[in-house]
């Protein structure tokens, strides 16, 4: 069996990133939550905002099985378990990656849902979208560069097919966040920067 | 060819210059050598452990570690069930509890912490393992230290 070869790290630029520290410029400081693992390099990125950073690590848990029936109902994870968040914390900014392209539009639904006690209000939620037919089978670990540039580093060969969750429906499955930037960039990936309504 | 006019002065004969004084070197103390305690592979501490001098854990305990004025290392094969405080922690080991940096905390790559890391400055090497919050926002540092009593009686001059 011939073995592929791990695709080489490679540096995107994003405007999504971008977005993001451009709204953060001037905080003195702010409540992260990272659902992606822990890279040393983006805490010490995101050090600059003096701030608190609970690590998730939903990497470990993703991609969920997928339904084996379409008659079956949707049962939702049990993020309580999965995330462990600590009572009484709330954040500014969820870092999501890719994550959701492993999730199914019903699970993004749950997850909102789990995590919008645990946000303080306007928070921001960054995320990146496939939009091409395959992506990778599993989940991209992103090292921040500088505040426009990641680093996609690939942690397998191998594709999968793409869920391309659309932008309306995507939206749908946020609420009660809306789309504050958005931005398509040349190497296939949308990049979303949602913001909880005030008030909602 | 060419030839520097030399002045009759120039061509008297000078004087000797007088030996350079070298400054002496104030004689240096020794070097301080940094006492550190090590906990070797084989022990097992049950209960909180403190000290005045820098730690080096590389065997089991299940308690606090307390060394806020000095480094704290749990070494590779150290494994901790309990709460740090220390000036600098370093985890090459295993711990599960939090982690209180007066001035820095660094899990290197061996390293694997469950728990909660305060410190103003974090340093998480790439294939660490870590779950837990990491909270560097100077509001939340952890409380600071009394400075440290003086070796010497401080002499205050009165007129």
């Amino acid at each position: 069996m011939q073995r592929k070869a791990l695709p080489e790290p490679v540096v995107h630029r994003s405007l999504g990133l971008q977005a993001l520290c451009q709204r953060l410029q001037g905080v003195e400081t702010c409540s992260l939550l990272e659902l992606g693992s822990v890279r040393g390099g983006n805490v010490d990125f995101w050090s600059r905002f003096s701030p608190s950073i609970y690590i998730a690590d939903l990497r470990s848990i993703l991609p969920l099985p997928a339904s084996p029936s379409e008659d079956l109902e949707f049962v939702a994870p049990d993020w309580d378990s999965w995330l462990g968040l600590p009572d009484g914390r709330s954040y500014d900014v969820i870092l999501a990656w890719d994550l959701l392209n492993y999730l199914e539009l019903p699970a993004i639904k749950s997850l909102i849902g789990y995590l919008r006690p645990f946000c303080r209000p306007g928070a921001l939620f960054f995320m990146l979208i496939f939009d091409q037919k395959e992506m990778p089978d599993k989940i991209t670990v992103y090292h921040i560069a500088d505040e426009s540039h990641l680093r996609y580093e690939y942690t397998g060969p191998d594709m999968r097919a793409c869920p391309r969750h659309q932008p309306r429906t995507l939206a749908g499955a946020m609420t009660p966040f809306r789309v504050a930037d958005s931005f398509r960039l040349r190497n296939g990936v949308i990049e979303y920067l949602f913001e909880l309504e005030r008030g909602r | 060819m060419w030839k520097k006019t030399e002045s009759a002065e120039d061509s008297r004969p000078q004087p000797a210059p007088p030996p350079v004084q070298q400054p002496v070197a104030p004689k240096s103390p020794a070097p301080h050598v940094r006492e550190q305690a090590v906990i070797g592979s084989t022990v097992f501490i049950k209960g909180d452990l403190a000290g005045e001098e820098d730690l080096l854990i590389e065997g089991r305990l299940e308690g606090k570690i307390e060394s806020r004025r000095h480094s704290i290392t749990i070494g590779k094969n150290g494994r901790i069930k309990g709460d740090i405080y220390g000036k600098v922690i370093t985890v090459e080991g295993t711990v599960e509890g939090n982690l209180f940096g007066e001035e820095q905390l660094i899990v290197r790559q061996s390293g694997n912490v469950r728990g909660n890391i305060v410190a103003p400055r974090v340093a998480l090497e790439d294939g660490s393992n870590f779950k837990g919050s990491i909270d560097m926002s100077p509001k939340d540092k952890p409380t600071p230290v009394p400075a440290p009593a003086p070796d010497k009686p401080v002499i205050v001059k009165t007129n």
